[in-house]
């Protein structure tokens, strides 16, 4: 057993139920003092409802927590403050109209001696943890300005405001790139070595050995164990989690490319983000689009699909010229755009499962304006099945998924959409290991169906695996084209930042 | 994943209206003898109707998350007004049809103005609507000049003060339109698309889904349904006037919001609209037996309306 005074945390047979669903049930976890503990599971383990009935946003419904060898009932997510734990949730809680410092900082503005919010000192402490992060967004911009990346940024810096003994952090890396991952980590070590404990989430399992100290598995609900990272193997760790093997190989072993192109762009240019960019995927090919945040991926991927506009440059769909469009007019000429922000752009999160599959591809499912309703209820079930969604029913509201989950919901209304061309941003967000070999395998199927495949992915090993060809993108235009399956991690790098890396 | 039974009080959440709507007629049967009678509750059936048609329109407006339809009681005026002199007694039934149709291209142009001002001009709704509904009462005054009109052909006396199987024409077309609009709302593509654009306008764009277009057939049916109503309404007082409809926007508000038709959009359904219709007249209709003063059942209503709002976030967070 380990020594009583290092442990911070503890929680005992912790169970909670929600309508239709046990998502944990007797779960204990212990953290100790300055300790990295990962926590890993599949999508819908229940990690995330662990760490909301940490920061009080839900309650136990039987169990026991101790603080420092008290019991704690922790109440609410003020409560949870004020004993010194932090969050930074999976899902964004930022408020689009405001800027980043007012986020920051929402709720518990520094004041002056009038009782004015201190704005001098606001903006001192924000760039000072702007700095330590080494993150170089403007304090000032709007949250709604602001790519996703950035906005995950913006949440650990807000979670930095306030000086916790127990940092827990969902996903945090999920969405960003290799640069801000390891400007990341060392926030991550430097707090440790302040005493601060930390709670990480992931799903990029290389991370563990990385940073981790501790892990602890979690499986359907309850604790499968809990391992120093150091004396167990990253195989185990994942048949633990899965139970069973998953190959980390690549997976795309013949490139089904034809010589046919679906896709070309020819000089694009949108001030100031885009300039004189051109690519083109060919039937049946998987194209990645790799850059660091802000190389203008995203911005790229909504001018082409008729969400932005453009000044210069033609888009070729098939032949067919589909140069400033809309999406709805790109949807007909056969392509898809899965976005990379499942919340704002992805899901109707207040509707059931079965609703959000259909929405893009409402054609296949209506005769003469009519819905069929059997039919969207057939397709839904295919999909769930197929992306092995887990949830009580197809009826469930896409709000109360896990966010692995919510991210194959958007996978599976873009695989019903039955394009031709399809672009991914971001596609295996939050996703468990298991299911993304599966959804790499899908993407292969496509492939040999002859549907070109545009994968944005800031997860180098994600392009190793699938990718046949890699475009690399900095700073608005594309750098460098590679072939997927002789390229490594450190030449995509390379390429991104623009210089050599040791 | 491991499942457990749906809970009580989710099913209580889920029929709170027509729980609320059975009580009030519990209380109102036992506080008054003369509540119970089939000439009362047809009364206020009778009464309810109007109110249930223009909930109706409300509902496809706030279902889109564009914000309420303000403007609907000046349609009313406007298009009953415009109608009127074709309907009086006399006329021919193609200049009754050309009447009904006017109002009709009426009704639809100014919730197509509406729709357009919301989003290619991207105001919010509030703003626009209540814009319309004060150039609608002008205009409406303008082409009235204090006119009264009266006195109209049978057919359309017909459809306010008539009967179909001893059940008011006024009933039997608030019941039909309640189904009709419930089936384009579940069963059509257009209905679907208004549910998508109002849970989330940018997911809908994504998806390819004209949000343009669908908000500005939301608000034309919207005017369409104040429309219908004001024809109605000027039917069975046989008269028309330019003052007609001031409170009417508000109280099909009042009805949506007790029906569970969320501000934000995307949730909610014609039935719930027409329980909130029903439980606002009712509320009238018995504090009218009880001889209640009125000043007293205006603040009975408003807090029923925040009652009920309250009521339903306190459902939606128990369920945490
Ligand atoms: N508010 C809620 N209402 C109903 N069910 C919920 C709610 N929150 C979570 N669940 C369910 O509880 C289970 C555990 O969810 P949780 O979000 O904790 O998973 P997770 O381990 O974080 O998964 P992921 O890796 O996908 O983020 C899931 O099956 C989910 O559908
Ligand atoms: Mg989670």
């Amino acid at each position: 057993m380990e020594n009583n005074s290092q442990v911070l945390l503890r929680a005992e047979a912790i169970c909670k139920y929600f309508p239709g669903v046990k998502a944990l049930d007797n779960v204990s976890f212990t953290l100790n003092r300055s300790e990295v503990h990962v926590l890993l599971g599949e999508n819908g383990a229940g990690k995330s409802t662990l760490m909301k009935i940490f920061s009080g946003l839900y309650m136990v419904d039987a169990g026991s927590i101790w603080l420092e060898g008290q019991l704690v009932n922790i109440k609410n997510p003020k409560h949870s403050q004020e004993l010194g734990i932090s969050i930074i949730y999976q899902e964004f809680n930022l408020i689009p109209h405001l800027s980043v410092v007012q986020n920051m900082f929402l709720g518990h503005e520094p004041v002056d001696s009038y009782g004015f919010i201190d704005i001098r000192n606001m903006r001192e402490k924000a760039r000072e943890i702007m700095d330590f992060l080494k993150v170089d967004i403007s304090l000032d911009a709007k949250i709604n300005t602001l790519g996703i990346a950035h906005m995950q940024l913006v949440e650990v810096a807000k979670a930095l405001t306030v000086n916790s003994r127990i940092l827990i952090m969902d996903e945090p890396t999920a969405t960003l790139s290799s640069k801000e991952i390891n400007n990341l980590f060392e926030t991550i070590l430097k707090l440790k070595e302040k005493g601060v404990s930390i709670i990480y989430i992931s799903h990029r399992l290389q991370e563990i050995k990385q940073i981790g100290d501790r892990v602890t598995v979690l499986r359907d609900g309850n604790t499968v164990g809990t391992h120093d990272v150091d004396k167990i193997e990253l195989d185990e760790l994942i048949h633990l989690m899965v139970g069973r093997k998953i190959s980390q190989h690549r997976i795309r072993l013949v490139n089904t490319a034809v010589d046919e192109i679906v896709f070309a762009v020819d000089g694009l240019g949108q001030k100031p983000k885009l300039q004189n960019v051109n690519l083109h995927v060919r039937k049946g090919e998987i194209v990645a689009l790799a850059g660091l945040v802000g190389a203008g991926r995203t911005e790229l991927m909504h001018a082409v699909f008729g969400i932005d506009t453009y000044d210069t440059g033609k888009v070729v769909l098939r032949g067919k010229d589909i140069t400033r469009n809309t999406p709805r007019k790109a949807i007909k000429a056969g392509m898809g755009l899965l976005p990379e922000s499942r919340k704002e752009n992805g899901l109707c999160l207040i509707q059931p499962i079965r609703e959000n599959i259909t929405h893009s591809g409402l054609k296949r499912i209506t005769r003469f304006g009519i819905l069929s309703l059997k039919k969207e209820r057939e397709f839904a079930q295919t999909y769930i099945k197929q992306l092995n969604i887990s949830c009580p029913g197809m009826n469930q509201t896409v709000k109360y998924l896990s966010g692995g989950n919510q991210q194959k919901v958007v996978l599976g209304k873009w695989l019903f959409t039955q394009c031709d061309f399809l672009i991914f941003d971001e596609p295996t967000r939050g996703i468990d290991v298991g299911a993304r070999n599966e959804i790499y395998n899908l993407m292969n199927a496509l492939a040999a169906e002859g549907v070109g495949i545009l994968m944005v992915s800031s997860d180098l090993l994600e392009i190793l695996t699938i990718a046949d060809r890699v475009y690399v993108m900095r700073e608005g235009t594309i750098a460098k084209e590679l072939n997927g399956s002789l390229t490594t991690q450190e030449e995509i790098i390379t390429y991104a930042t623009g210089r050599k890396i040791e | 994943m491991k499942t457990t039974t749906r809970s009580l009080k989710e099913i209580i959440a889920k029929y709170s209206r027509i729980i609320i709507l059975c009580l009030i007629c519990l209380v109102l049967s036992i506080l008054s003898d003369k509540f119970f009678t089939y000439d009362n509750i047809i009364n206020v059936l009778r009464q309810g109707s109007l109110l249930i048609i223009m909930a109706i329109g409300m509902t496809f407006a706030m279902l889109l998350g564009k914000g309420v339809d303000l403007s609907i009681g000046s349609v009313v005026a406007l298009t009953s007004c415009v109608a009127a002199p074709y309907l009086t007694n006399g006329s021919s039934p193609q200049t009754v049809v050309f009447g009904l149709m006017l109002a009709a291209g009426v009704g639809v142009l100014v919730g197509t103005i509406n729709g357009m001002l919301i989003t290619y001009i991207k105001l919010p709704g509030f703003l626009v609507t209540f814009g319309m509904r004060e150039i609608a009462r002008g205009v409406v005054y303008l082409i009235m000049h204090g006119r009264i009109i009266s006195g109209f052909v049978p057919g359309i006396v017909f459809l306010g003060a008539g009967q179909i199987f001893s059940i008011p024409v006024p009933v039997v077309i608030a019941a039909f339109l309640t189904i009709a609009a419930s089936l384009v709302l579940k069963y059509t593509r257009f209905g679907r698309e208004v549910y998508i654009v109002g849970a989330n306008t940018n997911a809908a764009r994504f998806s390819g889904i004209h949000v343009n277009a669908s908000v500005m057939k939301g608000f034309a049916i919207s005017s369409l349904c104040a429309t219908l109503a004001g024809i109605v309404y000027i039917a069975r007082l046989n008269t028309a006037e330019a003052i007609i409809g001031g409170q009417f926007a508000l109280q099909a508000i009042g009805a949506v919001a007790i029906g569970g038709i969320s501000f934000d959009g995307g949730i909610g359904n014609p039935f719930g609209a027409v329980i909130g219709a029903l439980i606002l007249t009712l509320l009238t209709n018995g504090m009218n037996l009880l001889n209640v003063a009125s000043e007293w059942q205006t603040f009975v209503n408003g807090s029923i309306i925040i009652l009920a709002v309250v009521l339903d976030r306190y459902l939606i967070k128990t369920t945490r």
